[in-house]
C-alpha cells in the first residue's frame, strides 16, 4: 500500500529479491496542456544532462559509473489527461557489488539533480540551457526521418486536430520549444516541484522504512491536489482524410477509429480482447490477412488506447496497394463484428493476452509503472484479477465491441520516385 | 548433466549435450514467471557459400537466404507454428543475424507444449513453390522498409565498406533481386546442411526445473532421426584486408549522419582471451569517447556531436569491427575530430588512469543488470566464440582487467587501414 509522506505525496515501495538492481522513479504529475507539455520535455532534456552539482554530462556520467553504472533518465509520459515528469534510476543491488549499499547515494543523488538545478540569476544557465534547447529541436527534426513514428504522428494530428495536448508528440513540438525562455522556464519548474502531485516508486529488494529514512531531506511539503480525471473522451467526428507523398520506397497507410472503451471501465477487457483478434498480436486477422494471406505488407497491426477510446491500424506497404489494403482491413472489422472468427483463434488470443500480462511482472521497470498508475487512477487491477477479467469475456462480447468501432481518419504516407 | 554455479552473479547454468549433439542450456530463475527459451542455429547471413552435407561440390546460395529461410520455417503443410505458440499461450519470433539464426519464444504457462513447439518447428522443414513464391512479397516490403531507414542504411552501408569483398557486404535480408532466385530445393538443401542438431543449442531460462526440462527435451529428441553428424565446410572467399575508405549516400533525411568503422585486422584470441579483448576493447572506447571522456564533453560542447552519438563493440564469428555513429550538422567536422581522438589513443589512454575504475565499475553494473532480463541472457549467449567461457564469466573478466590491458588491447586493434567513413546527406 502507499504511504503519504505529505498531502499530494507518495510513496509506493515494493519489496522484491527477483532483480539485480533497485529501480526508482520520483514522478510530478499534473493535468496537462499543450503548453505544459512542451515546458515539460524541454526540462526533461535539460534535467538529464545538468545541475549544479553536476554541471556537465561528464561530471553526470562521472557519478552514475562511480555508481557501477547506475542509470539515470529524465523523461515525460502522458495517461489520458494527465502528465508527468519523470526522474528514474536503478542501481545494482548491494549483495553483488561487496556490500557497497549504493540506496542512500541514489536517493541523494536524486534529490542534487531534481532540487538544485544549474541556474544563474533565477534562470536556468544560459549556454546549458540554449544548447540543451538546440539538441531538442535538432533531435525533433530527425526524428521525421523514421517514417513509421512520422506517419503515426501525422495521423495523431489529424485525429485530435481539436485537442492540440494529444496531438502533440511526446517528443515535443519544436515551435513551442523554441519559444521558451531560461527564466520562464525555472519558473514553471519550481512551481511544478512545490505543487504537482509527486509519486516516488521503487521496486528492489528494500524496504519501505528504508526509503523514509533516505528521503528524509526531501523537500517534500504538503500540496493541494485536486481529484481530477485521467480518462479523455474523444467526442464522434467527421471523417477526415490526408495523403502526402514523399521519396519513399515504402508507403505507410495509418487509420484512428474511435472505440469508446476506457481504462478498467465496464466493457475495457472486452475491448482488449477484440483489439488482440483485430490486430494487436500476430496471430490477430490483420496479420493474417494483410500480410500472410495476401503478401502486401511486413508490419500490419493494431492498439488500443483505453485512455483515449483510440484504436489505431499502422501498416508498412506498397504504394500500389493502398485501396486493396484499406478494404482488406475493413473486411477484417466487419468480419469480428459478424463473428467470423474461430474458437480456436479466439483461445489463441486470449491465452497471448493473458502471457503478455503475466509477463510483466519479470519486468522491474512495469512493476513500478503499474504501481504508479494504480495510485494516480485510485484503482488496483492485480495480474490474477485482470486474467481472470479477460477469461469472462466471450466471442460475442468481442462482436460487440467491434460493432462500436467508428472510422475517423486515415492518413496515408505514398512513396513516391521509387528507384 | 552438468551444473556450474556463478557465486558473483548469483546463477547457476546447467548444461548437457544430447546423443544427437544438441548442446542445451537450463538457467532456472527465482521469482519469474515466464519461461524464455531460443533455440539457435550457427548459420547466418553470411554462410552462403558451402559443401552440403553429404556432398562434396560446394554451392553458392542467394544473398539472403538465411533470412529467408528463418521466415519460411514457421509455415508448415496445414498450419502456422505461430498458432501452434499461442494456443499454448506463447508468443513466438526469430531474427537471424551474420553468424546465427535463432527462433524462441516466452510463455508463463504450458513449457512443456511450447519447448516441443520449438523443437518440432525448427526441426520440420515445409517449403512448396507456392508458399516460397509468397514470402517474397513481404520480405520485398521488409527490405523496403530497410531501406527507407537511414539509420539502416548507416550501418550495414560501413559494416559493407569494412568488408567490400566478403559475404558480410550483403543485407541480411538480401536484395529483392536475390530473394526472387530462391527456390525451395534451396531451402531444404541450407537447412539439411546447418539446421542439424549438432550445429545448434538450445537455451532455456527463468521458469523452469532443470531435471524435468531436460528430460522433456531428451524424449522429444530421442524419437527423432538424424542424420550422421559432419563438420560443416563452409567456403569463404580468400582472406582480404581491403575497406573502402570513404563513402557518401544521399537520402531524404533532415540531418547529416556521419558512421565511422572500424574494422580490426588483427587476429583475435581464442576462448576466455577473446573475453577478455572484447571486454577491454570495450573499456578503451569508453575511457576515449564514452561520456566521462574529456574529449566527449569537448566536442558536445562545440556542437560537434550531440546525444545521438553512440558507438558500439561487435565480435562474432570471423569478424570483430566498432562502428561509430551519429547526427551532425557538419558530418566532415566530425569525422575530422573523431578520427584524430583515434589517432591519439594510446596517448590519451595514457593519461586516463584515474577514469579507470569508474569505467570498470560501469562495465560491472552494466553486465550484473543484464542479468534481470531473460531475453538479454539467452541472446547474448553464445558457447563457440569464446571457447569454455562466456557471458557468465564477464563480471569476473572485468574485475580482472588493468589498464594495460586496455591499453594494449587498443593499440592491437586500432589501425589507419581498417577505418572507413559513411556519410548520408540529405539529397533524393
Amino acid at each position: 500500500m502507499p504511504k503519504q509522506l505529505a498531502k499530494g505525496v507518495w510513496l509506493n515501495v515494493i519489496p522484491t529479491t527477483q532483480f539485480k538492481t533497485i529501480s526508482m522513479t520520483v514522478d510530478f504529475i499534473a493535468p496537462g496542456n499543450v503548453q505544459e507539455l512542451s515546458n515539460r520535455i524541454l526540462l526533461a532534456q535539460l534535467l538529464e544532462t545538468s545541475s549544479a552539482e553536476y554541471p556537465t554530462q561528464t561530471s553526470l556520467a562521472q557519478k552514475l559509473s562511480m555508481m557501477y553504472g547506475a542509470s539515470f533518465g529524465v523523461n515525460v509520459f502522458r495517461y489520458g489527461l494527465q502528465e508527468g515528469l519523470r526522474f528514474s534510476s536503478t542501481i545494482i543491488n548491494d549483495h553483488f557489488i561487496g556490500g557497497e549499499s549504493l540506496l542512500n547515494e541514489m536517493v541523494d543523488f536524486l534529490q542534487s539533480v531534481i532540487y538544485r538545478p544549474l541556474i544563474r540569476d533565477d534562470a536556468f544557465e544560459p549556454t546549458t540551457f540554449g544548447r540543451q534547447k538546440q539538441n531538442l529541436i535538432s533531435y525533433l527534426k530527425s526524428l521525421n526521418d523514421d517514417k513509421q513514428y512520422y506517419a503515426e504522428q501525422q495521423l495523431s494530428e489529424l485525429y485530435f486536430k481539436n485537442e492540440p495536448f494529444f496531438a502533440t508528440s511526446l517528443y515535443g513540438d519544436a515551435q513551442t520549444i523554441e519559444a521558451i525562455s531560461a527564466k520562464q522556464l525555472y519558473a514553471i519548474y519550481q512551481k511544478m516541484l512545490a505543487t504537482n502531485e509527486v509519486q516516488i516508486t521503487v521496486a528492489g529488494d528494500v524496504t519501505e522504512a528504508d526509503l523514509i529514512q533516505a528521503l528524509a531531506n526531501w523537500q517534500l511539503d504538503d500540496r493541494q491536489v485536486a481529484d481530477v480525471a485521467v480518462i479523455y473522451r474523444r467526442p464522434e467526428t467527421e471523417v477526415v482524410s490526408k495523403t502526402e507523398g514523399q521519396p519513399l520506397q515504402q508507403s505507410k497507410l495509418n487509420i484512428a477509429y474511435r472505440l469508446p472503451v476506457y481504462y478498467r471501465g465496464s466493457d475495457f477487457y472486452k475491448a482488449l480482447v477484440f483489439n488482440g483478434l483485430f490486430g494487436g498480436t500476430p496471430i490477430s486477422m490483420l496479420f493474417k490477412n494483410v500480410r500472410e494471406k495476401n503478401s502486401l505488407a511486413y508490419y500490419a497491426s493494431s492498439r488500443f488506447d483505453g485512455f483515449t477510446g483510440t484504436l489505431l491500424v499502422q501498416t508498412g506497404i506498397d504504394q500500389s496497394n493502398e485501396s486493396a489494403v484499406k478494404s482488406i482491413i475493413q473486411e477484417q472489422l466487419e468480419a469480428v463484428a459478424d463473428g467470423q472468427f474461430s474458437d480456436e483463434v479466439f483461445n489463441q488470443v486470449v491465452a497471448s493476452l493473458i502471457n503478455g500480462r503475466e509477463s510483466r511482472l519479470d519486468s522491474q521497470r512495469a512493476l513500478v509503472n503499474q504501481a504508479m498508475l494504480d495510485q494516480l487512477l485510485h484503482s488496483q487491477v492485480d495480474a490474477a484479477e485482470w486474467v481472470k477479467q479477460i477469461k469472462q469475456v466471450t466471442k460475442e462480447d468481442v462482436t460487440k465491441i467491434a460493432k462500436q468501432v467508428q472510422l475517423q481518419a486515415i492518413y496515408f504516407l505514398k512513396g513516391e520516385d521509387a528507384k | 548433466m552438468k551444473q556450474k554455479h556463478y557465486s558473483d552473479l548469483g546463477e547457476t547454468l546447467y548444461s548437457e549435450t544430447l546423443s544427437n549433439g544438441l548442446r542445451v542450456y537450463l538457467l532456472p530463475k527465482t521469482g519469474f514467471h515466464k519461461s524464455y527459451a531460443v533455440m539457435t542455429t550457427d548459420y547466418g547471413s553470411i554462410d552462403q557459400s558451402f559443401v552440403p552435407l553429404n556432398g562434396s561440390k560446394p554451392v553458392t546460395q542467394p544473398a539472403g537466404i538465411a533470412h529467408f529461410l528463418e521466415h519460411k520455417m514457421f509455415e508448415k503443410a496445414d498450419h502456422d507454428a505461430f498458432d501452434t505458440f499461442a494456443h499454448f499461450g506463447g508468443s513466438s519470433n526469430a531474427f537471424t543475424s551474420f553468424t546465427h539464426t535463432s527462433y524462441l519464444f516466452s510463455a508463463t504457462h504450458n513449457l512443456k507444449e511450447n519447448l516441443e513447439t520449438l523443437l518440432d518447428f525448427v526441426q520440420d522443414p515445409y517449403f512448396t513453390e507456392q508458399t516460397v513464391n509468397k514470402e517474397k512479397g513481404i520480405i520485398g516490403q521488409e527490405i523496403q522498409m530497410y531501406e527507407d531507414d537511414p539509420n539502416s542504411r548507416a550501418y550495414f552501408g560501413t559494416i559493407a565498406n569494412l568488408y567490400p569483398d566478403q559475404p558480410l557486404a550483403d543485407d541480411i535480408a538480401g536484395s529483392i533481386e536475390s530473394i526472387s532466385q530462391i527456390k525451395p530445393a534451396d531451402l531444404y538443401l541450407a537447412h539439411e546442411t546447418f539446421y542439424h542438431p549438432s550445429n545448434m543449442s538450445l537455451f532455456v531460462v527463468g521458469r523452469l526445473d532443470p531435471a524435468e526440462t531436460l528430460a522433456w527435451i531428451q524424449a522429444n529428441q530421442s524419437a527423432k532421426q538424424f542424420a550422421q553428424p559432419a563438420p560443416i565446410k563452409r567456403i569463404l572467399p580468400p582472406a582480404s584486408q581491403q575497406v573502402i575508405k570513404h563513402k557518401r549516400l544521399s537520402m531524404p533525411v533532415e540531418r547529416p549522419k556521419a558512421t565511422i568503422g572500424i574494422r580490426g585486422l588483427d587476429d583475435l584470441p581464442t576462448g576466455i582471451e577473446r573475453l577478455k579483448y572484447e571486454d577491454a576493447l570495450s573499456l578503451g572506447f569508453t575511457l576515449l569517447l564514452g561520456e566521462t571522456a574529456p574529449d566527449f564533453l569537448s566536442l558536445y560542447d562545440k556542437g560537434i556531436i550531440d546525444d545521438s552519438f553512440g558507438y558500439n563493440i561487435e565480435l562474432q564469428r570471423g569478424a570483430h569491427h566498432v562502428i561509430m555513429a551519429g547526427e551532425a550538422d557538419d558530418p566532415e567536422a566530425f569525422e575530422t575530430a573523431v578520427l584524430d581522438i583515434l589517432d591519439h589513443a594510446t596517448e590519451k589512454l595514457a593519461t586516463a588512469k584515474d577514469r579507470f575504475e569508474a569505467v570498470q565499475r560501469e562495465a560491472i553494473g552494466s553486465t550484473l543488470s543484464s542479468f534481470n532480463s531473460l531475453e538479454a541472457i539467452a541472446n547474448q549467449f553464445d558457447d563457440r566464440l569464446y571457447g569454455e567461457a562466456s557471458l557468465f564469466d564477464e563480471v569476473s573478466v572485468i574485475k580482472a582487467l588493468t589498464m594495460n590491458d586496455v591499453i594494449q588491447t587498443v593499440s592491437q586493434f586500432l589501425s589507419t587501414a581498417g577505418i572507413s567513413v559513411q556519410e548520408i546527406v540529405p539529397g533524393d
